[in-house]
């Protein structure tokens, strides 16, 4: 069953990146331009339509959101971005399921969802300062920074 | 939105949710004809602390995610590190932590059956449902010495062992559950007044359940076949004989259906794990603190989901990421758009279906804007026994 | 007379408010275990109520979150005169395991005065009879 799935991922997506990784999870590596016509054809063609999470990473040098789909077996397509031009194409009108975790990549990476319908602020508070992401490596939080001052 | 439709804002601070939302519902007369939710109020920045913790204690911080399965979120994040680091467990200790899964799922449907059953107005049962949850926190505070927040997971297994006293007083507190089950689960599926409440209520048809990626009892109401113990099965679930519950009726009923076959299910596998529990050790023998390179996905069958971690290490003693999606984030959006179509009547229970991590104290209050009557508060007291009341008047339905 | 007969009825019947700023529900779950039958709250006449305006004391669990805290001071200040603030779980008094993470403020006295604080993690319902007991107990002393 695995080399049968295999080898139809890898009919799939000719002349891509893919690893197998631990656990049985595939691991397919892809630009910001190629990751919607990658859910059309997980969908088509290995009938996998199950999004779980969309995971944003910081590496340092690029922006990373990883996409993992549930089915048959577990398929991750990781989008890398460029640090300076965080952006992807939302993925609200193939999986309507996509629309929360898109806005939490916006709101905790900065990474735009390019065709939203409704980015609203999810993960933080509404007074949260602009242009400010938590989760970003450079973003610090000082202990005393946090430990706030009396709410009025 | 024309003159008579009102809107009818709900939250932030919700009792039912693990995540405290505010919803905006838009009401023509009786009937929902829109709902919006806005989320973000329990957002504690666990991610980022994690980031600057060591393995260990991001294991203490993941426990108190959520209350309720507090064990999904440690053992999911503790299945992703031993991925990472190559760790196997000895087959004991996976045993003992599928003991502690399926006893969670116990308590957490014992619990949201009582809850659902307070939403209707049948607060007998809450209180007898809960009476007979305490046989189960009973169990799992004599074998981890606390009643929430156990603490029994590690990286490399388990940290404590059970003794035989504690393996019988298990078996012999299964068998007086089972005896209660029996009449909980005829109420939950046959007893016209509560199921006349629940019937046709919340609806979310199978298609639109499987676009919106709802996992959980939730999605198998929907008759959506997702079950992670046996799609992608981790800890002892390969070696157990257990069948996934599914129904297609779409609404609250068939979410009480299915949570009620999954305690059924439950009791059985406990009785397996603890007939044909494994000799041996219960934790893989040196673990290394740092872990090398690598990510992990691990996935685990939450009482309400589909719980997934994602983990990725950099050779050093703390976690360079750490992704934690709980079951209800999933499972929100839908939830929201099944209440559309049902009446002001059944808010309380419509959202209490999906079971969400704490409900039933009241503490909320909502504000009907009226334009001939001006601002009024409400409080959720006031809204369930409006749903009560009205369910009586005009469908006949009286608890 | 009448400062005697509001102050038996306070201390014999307090009505409390249960409000979540932000915490992983593990307290609020023994808050309510507490009210059941096993534990039995209600035979000291507490009644949990879903109101501010009908409330004595306020039960607090949570560490406050940034987004919550100017809710928690508006339902504090909705609630009449007299009124108490108990903080339940490790959270509540001093943030507990979520010390130090951006988003959560450490602990609900810095939004609202407190009279009590119980510790646990989660609180254990023996405890949070124990801290209701002893509220009660020292509003009698007080009026005494």
């Amino acid at each position: 069953m695995t080399v049968d799935f295999e080898a139809r991922l890898k009919e799939a997506f000719p002349n891509t990146d893919i690893a197998l990784g631990g656990g049985g999870r595939f691991w397919v590596v892809l630009t910001p331009d190629q990751l919607v016509p990658a859910v059309a054809t997980l969908r088509d063609k290995l009938s996998i339509i199950q999004l779980a999470v969309i995971v944003g990473e910081d590496a340092r040098d690029v922006f990373l959101a990883n996409y993992v789909f549930t089915g048959e077996r577990v398929v991750v397509l990781q989008v890398r971005m460029d640090h300076e031009k965080p952006e992807v194409p939302s993925l609200a009108n193939l999986v309507p399921g996509a629309i929360v975790y898109e806005r939490e990549l916006k709101d905790l990476f900065g990474i735009n969802p390019v065709g939203h319908p409704d980015l609203r602020r999810q993960a933080v508070p509404e007074d949260w300062p602009e242009g400010v992401y938590p989760l970003r490596k450079d973003v610090k939080f000082d202990q005393e920074e946090s430990t706030a001052k009396e709410v009025k | 939105m024309d003159d008579s439709t009102v809107r009818i804002p709900i939250g932030p601070q919700h009792p039912f949710l693990k995540e405290p939302a505010k919803f905006d519902f838009d009401i023509h007369g009786e009937e929902i004809v829109g709902a919006r939710m806005n989320i973000g109020y329990n957002h504690r920045g666990i991610e980022k602390a994690c980031e600057q913790r060591n393995y260990y204690q991001c294991i203490y911080l993941l426990e108190r995610v959520c209350g309720i399965c507090s064990h999904s979120h440690t053992t999911a994040f503790v299945q992703a590190v031993e991925e990472i680091m190559k760790l196997e467990v000895p087959r004991r200790g996976l045993y003992l932590r599928t003991l502690v899964c399926e006893l969670e799922r116990l308590h957490s449907h014992l619990l949201w059956l009582g809850v659902a059953a307070h939403e209707v107005g049948f607060d007998s049962m809450f209180m007898l449902v809960w009476r007979d949850r305490e046989l189960v926190m009973d169990i799992l505070e004599e074998m981890s010495g606390n009643r929430v927040n156990y603490a029994i997971n590690t990286i490399g297994g388990v940290r404590r062992d059970i003794t035989d006293a504690q393996h019988k007083n298990i078996l012999k507190t299964l068998g007086i559950l089972k005896q209660r089950l029996d009449y909980y689960v005829h109420i939950g599926t046959s007893e016209p007044s509560f199921v006349g409440r629940i019937k046709g209520v919340g609806k979310l048809p199978a298609k639109r359940a499987a676009e919106m990626c709802v996992v959980g009892p939730f999605a198998r109401a929907s008759a959506v076949d997702v079950d992670v113990r046996r799609d992608d099965p981790y800890a002892a679930y390969r070696e157990l004989d257990f069948k996934v519950i599914t129904y297609d009726s779409c609404d609250i009923y068939g979410r009480v259906i299915v949570r009620v076959g999954e305690i059924v299910e439950s009791c059985k596998m406990i009785e397996q794990l603890l007939t044909n529990l494994p000799e041996g050790d219960i934790v893989a023998p040196k673990v290394s603190r740092k872990a090398p390179a690598g990510a992990a996905i691990s996935r685990y069958e939450a009482p309400r989901g589909e719980d997934v971690h994602f983990v990725r290490a950099n050779g050093t003693e703390v976690p360079e990421r750490v992704r934690v999606r709980a079951p209800t984030m999933a499972n929100l959006e839908a939830a929201t758009e099944s209440v559309i179509g049902s009446y002001v009547a059944d808010i309380p229970i419509a959202i209490a279906s999906i079971d969400p991590c704490f409900s039933c104290t009241d503490r909320m209050a909502i504000v009907l804007r009226d334009r001939k009557k001006g601002t009024r508060v409400t409080t959720w007291e006031e809204l369930r026994r409006y749903g009560i009341d009205w369910y009586g008047k005009n469908k006949g339905i009286r608890f | 007379m009448l400062e005697n007969l509001k102050t038996w009825a306070r201390v014999k019947s307090p009505w409390i408010l249960h409000f979540n700023s932000g915490a992983c529900n593990g307290c609020d779950i023994e808050i309510l275990a507490a009210l059941m039958p096993h534990y039995d709250l209600e035979r000291f006449g507490v009644l949990l109520k879903a109101s501010p305006r009908h409330a004595d004391v306020l039960v607090c669990s949570g560490p406050v979150t940034k987004q919550i805290a100017k809710r928690l001071r508006r339902i504090y200040d909705q609630m009449p005169e007299p009124k108490f603030v108990v903080a339940v779980g490790a959270c509540a008094c001093s943030g507990g395991a979520f010390r130090g993470c951006y988003n959560v403020m450490e602990g609900i006295d810095r939004v609202v005065p407190v009279s009590a604080y119980i510790p646990g993690c989660p609180v254990r319902p023996e405890a949070i009879i124990d801290g209701v007991a002893k509220l009660l107990g020292s509003l009698q002393k007080k009026s005494a």
